[in-house]
């Protein structure tokens, strides 16, 4: 043990984080004689003062020694990732590389702005969908109260349709609700008598109205331009326009409070008062109206005024509720308050058990069809997610294996600038700017290819992309954020590999070996094609389900139908019945016409009336929802519905009755279709015999599996006029209809659309999904092809000499390119082999949902991997085949 | 001297360097203006001044050696340089001449 141990050990010192302080500010040329003084000076009053008063007085003069002029300048400090003298020239560096290899950083940006831009394109979208509803001020509180009713023993559906008096007894018995409003959406089209501008009377057909109490606007955030929006609807017969059908039917939206419109729909004929002007809706709301009429005349109206509340279910009720912590004691109340209007079924033990739905769930998690907007599918907007999320790795996965390939060709300069004294930390440092550097310049491209291609991904979906819908903009920031991230780590791999280079072998010549093993470059091209080949796979089979369910034998002939919108006003003193007989001749008489049927709703459409029933005998337990729609004695053949058992209506109706279809036999266990023309059934106290049975039609899209149905007869059915035609020219077909209706329905407006275009609406969704698929599909696989490019031509240039020589020796063109291409294809090949089993699982669990299916067959793993496999071959061909055909000489010279 | 101001603290450190005839450096002027001028001053400010006189071309410095008190670094030596000298003479020359210049107290009370 040394003397000097000991001192040491017991010797003591000034306090360490102050002289870490003075090193840390003080530049090194003052430093060392600085800290010696002060050392000494310690020293000293250690000795005369004692230990305390030593310390104290260095740290005094660690701070009296803080001068401006003693800090370190700007080159002293140790900036962890930004040097600024060197900036300068790294973006110099950065710029002649990417401009020496043209072709390479084309593809490099290109990949990576494509990908970016389909993130972006994707983030939009997804936006959009998160936006429903979202713009109103008072969103969070706004509540659809939904109910589930318990009925003969059997829990029925989610109904979002409730009874008009829920609301009013809601607000009464549960002190958190502070408003309520009902909806009632139009049964039909109205038709509208306007005088305008001129004083000229104008007929319009409106679809697209909703009967709401006066609180609606206050609760909704739909602004008004003129108007109050306290007092419009406060008084009865009052209607409010949007700014379009203001335009439309007046060309101002000024000076129109006050003036009248004959409104005649929905059992309803009297004038309405315009109230006020409101601007037009956005799209992303669940609501979809150009007119609001007020409530109370709803209830004035024949069906309802009977009504004590409690019976129809045809109204959506929203309720505004401050702070709803706990929704289960409410929902308990709820039902309490409810529970003595509700009608006892058979057994007595009925029960509606409400739910408050929040307003913005509705776009995207409510999955009733009875929605006024198509809903959007949260499923598949986070599916999109996941796809943009895949093709951004996938272009990173690019960047990687191209900044690597390309390293044989920066080893001499990297290898200089070591030798002339670069840290590797330095060349590290270099490689990340260019990669942040490259991805910058791919997000500027990006951000263009997004403005210009977001046209068309509108029209594709279609819905409005450009609008300026409120944003999201934490979403933004997480692309954003998600972007400089994966440019970071996507630059990290290169920066370690190409900085780990010896400066002595590259100055040496030697170079790198082409592996022959794995390396992480081949299992990330594997990856790319394996996700392409994948998403190809998926492709193929949502159209092929798509086509499929569109092309599925609908059980009637929907081609060549016209719809025209049935008559709503009749004279005094018409006799319907006899009109329509009329019109029905007289239409049938024209040459292009080969049928006319009238009906209450059409396929694709809606339904009448809904309600339960069952067999004749058969327990309460066991009824069945059914569906029923009005329709005439020529609807059958119009459409081609096949009859089982049973007769056709009589022309004079004096032998009708509920034809019901096969579902609903077999529902009801009514056995074969000649056994079920015997039984009786029973539906809402009544005892109805069954008059046929029919052949299984699809109604709605063959999305949905065959639910029971009912025709029932009516001689009156005209609320749509279903119009067989066989026209070689159709306009002039139609020209002659229009005569004919208008002679017979005057004053009613023509108005026609198709049956099987407005059949089709209901797989827009699906196609939507399958077209946005199919695009993103092939942005993914031209990426991937862009990475194959690439390594390929490193590849080729790689063996340059290896080729050469093999010319020489008397190698074949063709030779040479299986040579080249063997390696490759195998990857592709094993990348197929993941990829495919894959997308199988997910395709597989998608096509579930669907109750018509197509079976995944042999064409589903054939075709991706034809397609996958012939791309990649032209994509390595076409660059080994330029390497290939090269003169050897050329090549073996190259030094 | 033209345009070079020696302020009275750089004097004295100035003098102080000058006396200890090259064997200044921080720790010792503090220690030896303490004794001379009576005054308590801090290290810094003699390093800033030490600093400033050699900037002005009064001083000059080279690193002297390391002791084990100073933690092994090594000290900052200063000797006065001649222009340094001229300048302390030019300040005592007008100091002497200012001196000179008060009244003649013959006729007031004995000093």
């Amino acid at each position: 043990m040394s003397k000097r141990k000991s001192n040491f050990r017991e010797h003591p010192t000034p306090p360490s984080w102050a002289d870490r302080f003075l090193d840390w500010y003080c530049s090194k040329r003052f430093l060392e004689e600085i800290q010696g003084d002060l050392y000494e000076i310690f020293e000293d009053t250690l000795s005369e003062k004692g230990l305390k008063a030593a310390k104290w007085q260095f740290i005094i003069l660690v701070f009296r020694f803080l001068k401006p002029f003693r800090i370190k300048r700007l080159e002293e400090w140790s900036m962890p990732y930004f040097n600024s003298a060197m900036i300068l020239h790294y973006l110099k560096t950065t710029y002649r590389n990417l401009i020496r290899f043209k072709g390479f950083s084309i593809l490099n940006i290109l990949g990576l702005a494509i990908g970016m831009a389909a993130c972006i394109l994707i983030l939009r979208y997804v936006n959009l969908e998160m936006s429903y509803d979202k713009f109103h001020p008072k969103a969070d509180q706004l509540f659809r109260v939904h109910v589930f009713e318990f009925d003969d023993g059997r829990w029925g559906e989610e109904e979002i349709y409730t009874s008009f008096a829920l609301g009013p007894t809601l607000k009464a018995n549960l002190p958190q609700i502070e408003n309520f409003t009902r909806v009632l959406p139009w049964y039909n089209a109205a038709v509208l008598k306007v005088k305008d501008s001129e004083g000229k009377e104008q007929t319009y057909f409106e679809e697209k109205g909703l009967f709401v109490d006066s609180s609606f606007l206050q609760m909704f955030g739909f602004q008004m331009i003129e108007g109050n929006a306290e007092t419009a609807l406060a008084s009865k017969s009052s209607m409010l326009l949007s700014e379009s059908k203001a335009q439309k039917y007046f060309g101002t939206t000024q000076g129109l409070i006050g003036k009248t419109i004959q409104f005649n729909g929905d059992g309803l004929e009297k004038p309405f008062t315009i109230q006020g002007i409101f601007k037009d809706i956005p799209v992303n709301t669940h609501l979809e109206f150009d007119l609001l009429l007020s409530f109370q005349d709803v209830l004035t109206n024949g069906q309802y005024s009977q009504d004590d509340g409690w019976g129809w279910f045809n109204f959506m009720t929203y309720i505004q509720a401050g702070a709803v912590t706990d929704t289960a004691t409410l929902v308990r109340i709820a039902e309490a308050a409810i529970k003595p209007h509700v009608r006892s079924g058979d057994m007595g033990d009925d029960r509606f058990v409400p739910k408050f739905y929040p307003v913005q769930d509705i776009h995207l998690y409510s999955e009733n069809i009875g929605e006024l907007t198509p809903s959007g599918n949260a499923k598949s907007v986070s599916f999109f997610v996941l796809i943009a999320i895949l093709i951004m790795v996938i272009a990173w996965v690019n960047y990687i294996n191209l900044s690597t390939a390309r390293a044989m060709e920066r080893a001499r300069e990297i290898g200089i600038r070591k030798t002339v004294g670069a840290l590797r930390g330095q060349v590290r440092r270099q490689f990340l700017f260019e990669s942040l550097f490259v991805n910058m310049l791919a997000a500027l491209i990006a951000i263009g290819l997004a403005l210009i291609l977001m046209p068309y991904l509108s029209e594709l979906i279609g819905k409005d992309l450009y609008g300026s819908y409120q944003q999201d903009n934490k979403l933004w920031w997480v692309l954003a954020g998600g972007i400089f991230g994966g440019a970071l780590l996507s630059g990290l791999y290169p920066a370690f590999v190409l900085s780990a280079y010896k400066p002595i072998h590259v100055l040496k010549g030697m170079k790198a070996k082409v592996g022959k093993g794995i390396s992480l470059r081949k299992v990330l091209v594997v990856l790319q094609f394996a996700a392409s080949a994948g998403l190809i796979a998926g492709t193929l089979a949502v159209y092929n389900q798509t086509t499929f369910i569109k092309d599925q034998d609908l059980g009637m002939d929907l081609d060549q139908i016209v719809i025209l919108k049935g008559p709503r006003i009749f004279p005094e003193d018409a006799d319907k019945k006899e009109r329509i007989r009329t019109f029905k001749t007289e239409m049938k008489a024209i040459p292009g016409v080969e049928n006319v049927a009238g009906a209450g709703n059409v396929p694709g459409g809606s339904y009448d009336f809904g309600t339960s029933i069952r067999k004749l005998g058969q327990e309460a337990s066991e009824a069945q929802q059914v569906q029923i729609v009005w329709v005439d004695n020529d609807f059958l053949d119009t459409y081609g519905i096949e009859l089982l058992a049973g007769k056709k209506f009589s022309d004079d109706f004096k032998e009708a009755g509920p034809l019901i279809n096969e579902a609903l036999a077999r529902k009801c266990g009514l056995g074969s279709p000649d056994e079920a023309i015997n039984e009786r059934l029973y539906v809402n106290g009544d005892t109805i015999s069954i008059f046929g049975v029919l052949k299984d039609y699809s109604w709605y899209s063959m999305r949905q599996a065959h639910i029971p149905f009912i025709l029932l007869p009516s001689s009156r059915a005209s609320n749509k006029l279903c119009v067989k035609v066989k026209s070689q020219d159709l306009p002039e077909t139609l020209d002659k209809m229009n005569e004919v209706y208008s002679s017979a329905f005057p004053g009613n407006p023509f108005d026609y659309y198709f049956q099987d275009e407005f059949f089709n609406r209901q797989y827009q969704e699906d196609q939507q999904f399958g077209s946005i698929f199919g695009l993103f599909t092939g942005f993914a696989l031209f990426v991937a092809c862009l990475g194959l490019l690439g390594l390929a031509s490193f590849s080729a240039t790689i063996r340059i000499k290896e080729i050469g020589i093999r010319k020489v020796l008397g190698a074949t063109n063709q030779e040479l390119l299986v040579l080249l291409a063997k390696d490759f294809m195998l990857l592709v090949g094993i990348a197929l082999l993941i990829g495919l089993p894959l997308s199988w699982w997910f395709t597989h669990g998608w096509l579930q949902e669907f109750p018509y299916r197509i079976t995944l067959g042999v064409w589903f793993f054939a075709a991706p991997a034809l397609l996958v496999s012939l791309i990649a071959a032209l994509t390595i061909g076409f660059r080994t085949l330029r390497t290939a055909k090269m003169n050897p000489v050329k090549a073996l010279r190259y030094e | 001297m033209k345009g070079t101001y020696l302020g009275e603290f750089e004097e004295l450190v100035l003098l102080a360097v000058a006396v200890m005839n090259g064997e200044a450096y921080g720790v010792v002027l503090v220690g030896e203006l303490a004794k001379q001028a009576d005054r308590k001053i801090s290290l810094s400010s003699v390093h800033t001044a030490l600093y400033r006189l050699e900037k002005k071309g009064y001083v000059s410095s080279s690193m002297g050696e390391a002791t084990q008190k100073r933690g092994g670094r090594r000290k900052r030596l200063y000797s006065i340089t001649a222009v340094g000298h001229a300048a302390l003479t030019d300040a005592r020359d007008m100091r002497n001449r200012m001196w000179d210049l008060i009244p003649n107290l013959k006729f007031g009370p004995a000093i």
